[in-house]
């Protein structure tokens, strides 16, 4: 199982015999695309915010689905990923710049949000509405796309259902492909905790799709 | 494990396609696999589950949120200053009161003292005398107890026996506390310090 966000890490920097005929804001605006992660982290570590922006650009749209996917509300999970981001500027002289930045900010999405759920009474979610527009839609036809997508809102829905602490386990396991070590440490909870949490997770998962919507099968 | 007549236990399935099981558990659970229909049709199923979780798509995100992330920190750190401004300044200000008014203090205590301490109760002897006319009227007891001289003493008036320099530096706690609220009270509604300042509602 891979890292379904690894293909959203910036690219590479351009040489500098490239960008020496600038100065070194308009070769920032030339060469944005280029820049990697840990160079907009440093220059926002050296006071440059705006560049901050272009980091949460390249993140909001996977830290909005590990909200969304935990919250089960559009706005909240918005207003989540906003804080997410705030938090890891606050937190950005501790981020280890030799490891990538999106994992980092999307488990401090996914503690974030856990912390909200434990805090906040459960959320009243219409079932029915919850037949999202998918950002990169699945399978050629529109039926196909279709399908998928209500194939999606089923799982979201089913964990939706699960209590907070095995949301958060099901996030890090299967959308961050973290170990049950790392998932521990994440969430500083003792290791057994983990593999209980999500075994039970898993079961109760199943037994839900199992319930509503016939044998499970893949979507495609 | 014998991989012959033992079955995979449910919680295992789940640590075997995480990749959790140490090498030798891993292949013990490849030998039983081989030959039991029943444990490899349990773990196709458990697959089929982590595969429609992992074919969950992404949601789309209607807003650009990096504007408002900019201008959150941005407000958050211009309140930060601001706030460290005020409470400099409480400090400050506090302080000069207080050095302003050092000189003045003893002698006003001490004239505070003497003015009121005619309208200080004596709690203690009152005590004594109620407790003392209560007992008188129950006889027996009564003698029983003014024989052990019940003499109950509040320690909390102790504090009219400290010297007057201990009692201005209680006041001069007092009066900077108030200050601090009064400067709270004063500035504190000026600066917004809602949590979705930056939302826009």
């Amino acid at each position: 199982m891979g890292d379904i966000y690894s293909s959203q890490v910036g690219g590479a920097k351009l040489p500098p015999t490239q960008c020496n005929f600038f100065p070194a804001p308009l070769y920032i605006l030339v060469d944005m695309m280029q820049i990697t992660d840990i160079e907009l982290v440093q220059h926002t570590l050296n006071g440059d915010i705006e560049l901050f922006g272009d980091l949460v650009q390249r993140y909001q749209q996977s830290v909005f689905n590990v909200c969304y996917r935990m919250l089960a509300e559009r706005r909240d999970a918005e207003d989540l990923a906003q804080e997410t981001f705030v938090r890891a500027y606050h937190k950005l002289n501790s981020f280890d710049q030799r490891r990538p930045f999106g994992p980092w900010v999307r488990k401090i999405a996914a503690n974030l949000c856990l912390n909200h759920i434990n805090l906040a009474r459960p959320p009243q979610v219409d079932l029915e509405k919850h037949l999202e527009v998918v950002a990169n839609p699945a399978g050629s036809t529109p039926e196909h796309a279709y399908l998928s997508a209500e194939a999606s809102a089923q799982v979201r829905r089913a964990i939706w259902d699960l209590p907070g602490k095995y949301r958060a386990v099901i996030e890090l396991r299967h959308f961050h492909n973290l170990s049950y070590q790392e998932i521990a440490a994440a969430l500083e909870i003792p290791l057994s905790d983990v593999k209980s949490h999500l075994f039970r997770a898993r079961k109760r998962l199943a037994d839900d799709l199992r319930e509503k919507y016939g044998p499970i099968k893949s979507a495609h | 494990m014998d991989p012959s007549n033992q079955h995979i236990r449910e919680p295992e399935y789940h640590r075997y396609l995480d990749n959790e099981l140490s090498a030798a558990k891993r292949q013990a659970v490849d030998s039983h696999l081989s030959i039991c229909e029943l444990c490899s049709a349990q773990l196709d199923e458990i697959q089929l589950l982590f595969d429609r979780i992992a074919e969950v798509e992404q949601i789309e995100l209607w807003i650009d949120l990096a504007p408002r992330v900019i201008a959150d920190i941005l407000e958050r750190e211009r309140l930060l200053r601001r706030l460290t401004a005020m409470t400099i300044a409480q400090v400050a200000f506090s302080i000069i009161v207080l050095v302003v008014f050092w000189p003045f203090l003893p002698q006003g205590l001490a004239q505070w003292k003497s003015e009121w301490s005619s309208y200080l109760i004596d709690i203690p002897m009152l005590v004594r005398e109620y407790t003392g006319s209560l007992l008188a009227s129950s006889g027996e007891l009564a003698g029983y107890f003014q024989a052990v001289e019940f003499k109950p003493a509040l320690p909390a008036f102790s504090f009219l026996q400290v010297d007057v320099s201990m009692m201005s530096i209680a006041a001069l706690l007092v009066s900077a506390a108030m200050l601090w609220l009064v400067g709270n009270r004063v500035l504190l509604p000026q600066t917004n310090l809602t949590r979705n300042h930056s939302n826009g509602g």
